[in-house]
């Protein structure tokens, strides 16, 4: 079972630590001395009471238990820290390969509810694993090393004596399998609640400004209280409906002590036992029934640390969709045209499709834009055209070359991203930008920061680039958190820069000047964009029109505008809203 | 359950009362029962040696056995189950209590505290402190019981045995402080190595979509891989250094037979001690000192605890918005209210003053638009008039009232907000509707959701209006989740409305819509609103125009265009981008 164990964390590591295996073996060697300890000791009290007793006996007893123990110190300091130190080293990996397992998951894979779920594989379970078994490992291996040793001196004292405390041993692993099958039920009933109370307690401290506007905590605290009562009911019933399962596995386990009492006294009473043996066979049941405890103790633990394996495991054997693939490297496409072919797109676990039997060319070098109603498949296009999703069926072309057989180091490398909701790290901001090019130089970085028109406001703010930022950039306003990240983008000097609405929150005049940057940047790039201000994209080369996830119209402004089709009731009714003037008397 | 401030470990313990003297002293008696077997072995062997085996004196034995340990383990499950019961139901009481207190801490302290660390101090933290309850307060008290019955039992059948067996103690003690002199300073050193890690994967897998986008990976994403690494050679080193000492603490502990037996035997030679109780004292010796180790760990386990304590008390000691006592109903102002910003500054954190001296009223049943470049300090103008900040200086009055002294129930019921950044929680429609007011019957509902072009929408959603909304429900456009607020607001019917750039993220079709929406809603009311698009409040009552933090003009568009330069600006600006 120990073997299962560690194969396990070896298959998580995606490596076998030596460190590991080593620590183990010292371990065991640790409790084969303890043994040879218990031994002497055993021969010492057969002496005494066979009053066979003499000096030499003791002081060769005496230097025999001193040599063990210092054999003791050196091999389970070394065996500690092998084990602390492969068990650390070993889930450290399990960790940075679940890290690069995601990148190899497609976009629609992370729902909110999967990503809580996360969380809680790369920290909690992991640091579960980690501490349980630098914990536990070793001192559950050099356990079962001396409980087996001193059974065996146990069979050879007297075997059938010996068999009456061996006889209890199943019974009690059968109620401590018993014990784990309860505590699993009411574990899997906790765990679902905590996760639960946790949701909803981020939910609740996420909300709790706009719960307070309405001047009472309402609805959402009653879920919330609601929440962390079923936890704590649960909790409660893991707690005390196995404790006595648990003392059940005591009690059977001391229960060998009391047959050997008993039926050793009962031996004795029939002088079929001398006393020296009868003392001798309690003396190591004690040992056992102690180890015993001591193993059971363990066990309830590593199982916990097993099941949190299995939790990883079942991660990092999700299959990464063919989105990521390992393709030709060498295959970059002479122009950066992007063609769409009868792109058809169903969003996972939807049964309509969001996206139906799309055709359009995207030229080189120009700004293509793209314009509907929300809801009709702008921003899933421009995934797609990212490679951020597998369609049903169809093809994107870059270039020459269809998307599917490029390899995905090579997309990453050259399309730049922005999007709709901005994400900000809390790092410097001269760091969030440099991640768009881990190689990039200061001057690149400030650079970037100025066309996206945010060198000004970054300036200004307490330490200029260097300033860290809160939790999501919280004391920036969304202008200004959309301006840097369209300079992440930018930094990345992509031949293929995609925005996704990037300057909904940016004033009018800084989208200008936003744009007139895209504009000079389409000279020698192709920009793709999804805006809903139509009155910004009017110089646009080509515009797609896009209705409940069919591309209905496409040209430039005027040519739409003749059109007399969707784009002009766009238009129009844009316009209508731009004239729009709140007083608050208006009644319409 | 009255939880009163700082919280301290004394006070935990007082707390849970009756259950904590019931788990401590059941698990004491459970103890001194594990010691019973080894004196009835001994008592038989004493027996034996006198006189011959009586039939009775194994069945007097085998029932006193029998007795002790069925009430050891008898006594470990009411231990058990009452330190648990008590400690999670006080952990439980002081998640509300804690949550509660959230409830009132005013917006900057979330600005220094984000959700995912205060979620994990109120969970993880607190559950510590549940261990400190249920587990470590028995432990210890069993653990201390047994050394002191047992060497209590020593010294009664031979003090010098009793001697030998403690004799290894201080030396054990000497090594554990030589391994625990920097411990402290350790814990806090691998407190931190786990946090950072813990953080960035947090952060990590929140941009996900991002850090795709841009083919980081854990090597390149903030040296992510390089600081996950680098626990592992941490703990090495910590074990060699530090983990000798703590080793030869326990393997001495468990061998002070080295010195009892060799001793023993030496004296039993000599005719000093009866082989009998030196057999005792083999069976004893090592259970009076191999508690230690646990003692230890136990207390070394409780020493990182006071991080948690410490944290947990930050929540505890967090600076509340200052609510009025209970006050007077009849003594708040009535009526269409004006509220008043005299003087306000305010200022995020160490950054230079967001707002400067900001003065101006809204007018009754008036439109008061403020306007101005994004980063002025429009937002904050917004957060300060709905409390989710405090200002610094100066003072916003509701009704000649600071809003400060308005209870808060009495102040929202005043105030209410759209903004573009719409909360909603999981849960149905409906529900969400009614955190408006919650005694709403459906036809109220009905008529604010019309009022709000969004009874539609939800009508033509898989279950209407109980259709499950947020992360395991549909997903609802910008537009709808605006339209949905506003007939939240329009629910709470409250005479002033504070409107934060409701339209931004909206496509055309939704921005008309919400633009019916919110002229319904303003109509009738006092209306503050932070305007982005100039066009829209072209009529408004009055206007403010603020920049960097300051009010820098204030009046109607066309005295506005005469006046103030930064006005004319803003003009040209959309004017250029071709917003006409």
């Amino acid at each position: 079972m120990l073997i299962k164990f560690i194969r396990a964390g070896y298959q998580l590591a995606g490596y076998q630590d030596r460190r590991l295996t080593k620590g183990l073996s010292l371990a065991a060697l640790d409790g084969c001395l303890l043994t040879v300890s218990y031994y002497i000791v055993a021969q010492l009290i057969l002496s005494v009471f066979n009053k066979t007793i003499s000096l030499p006996i003791i002081l060769l007893s005496a230097v025999g238990l001193l040599s063990c123990l210092l054999g003791r110190i050196y091999s389970s300091n070394l065996a500690l820290s092998h084990v602390f130190g492969g068990t650390y080293a070993m889930m450290a990996e399990a960790r940075i390969r679940i890290i690069n397992h995601l990148h190899a998951l497609p976009l629609g894979w992370f729902s909110a509810k999967r990503t809580g779920d996360l969380s809680v594989r790369l920290t909690s379970d992991l640091e579960l694993i980690e501490w349980l078994w630098s914990h536990f490992l070793a001192v559950f291996t050099s356990t079962i090393i001396t409980m087996l040793l001193i059974l065996a001196l146990l069979c050879w004292i007297d075997l059938f004596l010996a068999l009456l405390v061996i006889i209890t041993i199943p019974f009690s692993f059968w109620v401590m399998s018993l014990t784990q099958r309860v505590i699993s039920r009411y574990d899997e009933k906790m765990l679902d609640t905590a996760s639960n109370a946790q949701a909803e307690l981020y939910d609740y401290i996420q909300g709790i400004n706009v719960i307070r506007c309405f001047g009472q905590f309402g609805t959402a605290w009653k879920r919330l209280s609601n929440a962390l009562f079923q936890q704590y009911q649960a909790q409660l019933v893991l707690e005390t409906k196995p404790s006595a399962l648990v003392a059940l596995f005591g009690f059977v386990s001391e229960f060998s002590f009391l047959l050997l009492l008993v039926s050793g006294g009962y031996l004795l009473f029939q002088e079929r036992l001398d006393i020296q043996h009868f003392i001798l066979l309690n003396f190591f049941s004690l040992i056992v029934y102690r180890q015993l405890q001591t193993l059971g103790d363990g066990l309830i633990k590593l199982r916990f640390s097993s099941r949190a394996m299995e939790r990883i495991k079942k991660l990092l054997s999700e299959t990464p969709v063919a989105t990521y693939n390992d393709g030709n490297v060498s295959i970059i496409p002479s122009s950066n045209e992007i063609t769409v072919k009868q792109l058809t797109f169903t969003y996972p676990e939807q049964s309509c499709p969001v996206l139906q039997n799309i055709n359009c060319h995207i030229q080189s070098n120009a700004i293509t834009v793209i314009v509907g109603p929300s809801g009709s498949g702008k921003s899933t296009l421009l995934q797609l055209i990212a490679q951020m999703w597998v369609p049903d069926s169809g093809q994107i072309l870059w270039g020459e070359y269809d998307t599917k057989i490029i390899a995905s180091e090579i997309l990453d490398r050259n399309i730049a991203m922005v999007f709709q909701d901005v994400v900000l790290f809390s790092a410097s901001v001269f760091d969030n930008i440099l991640m768009g090019n881990q190689n990039a130089t200061a001057e690149e970085v400030i650079q970037a920061a100025k066309l996206a028109q945010a060198d000004e406001f970054i300036q200004k703010l307490p330490d200029g680039y260097q300033t860290i930022l809160g939790d999501n950039g919280y004391s920036l306003s969304g202008g200004e958190r959309q301006r840097l990240s369209i300079a992440r983008a930018l930094l990345k000097k992509a031949p293929i820069i995609l925005l996704d609405e990037a300057t909904a929150s940016v004033d009018a005049s800084t989208e200008l000047a936003i744009h007139r940057v895209l504009e000079n940047l389409s000279q020698h790039c192709t920009v793709v964009v999804v805006a809903h201000r139509l009155n910004t994209i009017q110089k646009a080369q080509k515009i797609l029109v896009m209705n409940a996830g069919g591309l209905v119209e496409q040209g430039d402004h005027d040519s739409l505008l003749r059109k007399n089709g969707l784009y002009t009731q766009l238009w129009q009714r844009q316009q209508q809203s731009l004239s729009w003037q709140l007083t608050t008397s208006n009644k319409e | 359950m009255n939880i009163s401030e700082p919280l301290r470990f004394i006070l935990l313990i007082k707390l849970m009362g009756k259950t904590f003297w019931i788990s401590t002293l059941t698990a004491i008696i459970s103890t001194i029962m594990t010691l019973v077997p080894i004196w009835i072995l001994y008592i038989m062997v004493r027996e034996l040696t006198i006189a011959t085996v009586s039939l009775e004196l194994i069945y007097s034995c085998l029932v006193a056995a029998f007795i002790a340990m069925l009430l050891r383990w008898g006594l470990i499950v009411i231990s058990h189950v009452s330190a648990h019961h008590g400690a999670l139901k006080l952990a439980y009481h002081l998640k509300l209590h804690l949550t509660n207190k959230l409830g009132l801490a005013p917006l900057s302290f979330f600005s220094s505290h984000t959700a995912s660390d205060l979620r994990k101090v109120i969970n993880d933290d607190i559950a510590a402190l549940e261990a400190f309850l249920a587990h470590f307060l028995p432990d210890v008290a069993s653990a201390l019981t047994l050394p002191i019955v047992g060497l209590s039992l020593l010294l009664y059948i031979d003090a010098q045995m009793a001697f030998v067996a403690i004799l290894l103690l201080p030396i054990a003690f000497c090594c554990q402080w030589l391994s625990m002199r920097h411990s402290a300073e350790q814990a806090r050193q691998w407190g931190e190595l786990q946090l950072n890690i813990a953080q960035k994967v947090s952060e990590y897998i929140r941009g996900i979509a991002v850090i795709k986008s841009f083919g980081l990976r854990a090597d390149s994403f903030r040296q992510l891989s390089q600081t996950i690494r680098n626990v592992a050679p941490w703990i090495e080193n910590y074990c060699k250094k530090n983990m000798f000492g703590w080793n030869c603490f326990n393997c001495l502990l468990s061998s002070n037979l080295i010195l009892v037996a060799p001793i023993g035997a030496w004296r039993c030679f000599h005719g000093d001690l009866a082989p009998v109780d030196w057999l005792l004292c083999l069976l004893v010796a090592p259970v009076i000192v191999q508690p230690f180790s646990r003692l230890v760990f136990a207390l070394s386990e409780q020493a990182q605890r006071q991080g948690s304590l410490d944290r947990l008390n930050q929540i505890v000691n967090a600076s509340q918005m200052t609510v009025p006592d209970v006050i007077d109903q009849a003594s708040l102002p009535m009526g269409n209210l004006v509220l008043s910003f005299s003087s306000v500054s305010y200022r995020y954190d160490q950054q230079k003053p967001t707002l400067q001296e900001v003065t101006f009223n809204t007018l009754p049943h008036a439109l008061t638009a403020i306007v101005g470049p994004s980063g002025a300090g429009k937002t904050t103008i917004a957060r300060l008039a709905t409390r989710l900040l405090d200002c610094d200086r100066g003072e916003i009055t509701l009704g000649g009232l600071n809003i400060q002294h308005w209870p808060i129930e009495e102040l929202f019921k005043q105030i209410s907000m759209v903004s573009q950044n719409v909360y909603l929680f999981n849960g149905t429609v409906m529900e969400n509707l009614l955190l408006g007011r919650p005694d709403a019957n459906i036809d109220q509902v009905i008529a604010a959701t019309q009022a709000a072009c969004a009874h539609e929408f939800i009508l033509s959603l898989p279950q209407g209006y109980d259709t499950p909304i947020g992360e395991n429900g549909t997903r609802l456009s910008g537009g709808e989740r605006q339209r949905l607020s506003i007939a939240r607001a329009l629910l709470r019917d409250a005479p002033l409305l504070i409107l934060d750039e409701a339209t931004a993220y909206a496509d055309s079709e939704n921005e008309w819509l919400i633009q019916q929406a919110i002229a319904n809603l303003c109509n009738g009311r006092s209306v503050l609103m932070i305007a982005h698009r100039l066009k829209t409040i072209i009529h408004a009552d009055q206007i403010i125009v603020v920049e960097q933090g300051k009010v820098v003009g204030q009046g109607r568009h066309d005295e506005l265009l005469l006046k103030c330069p930064c006005y004319c600006q803003l003009w040209q600006d959309i004017e250029l981008n071709g917003e006409k």
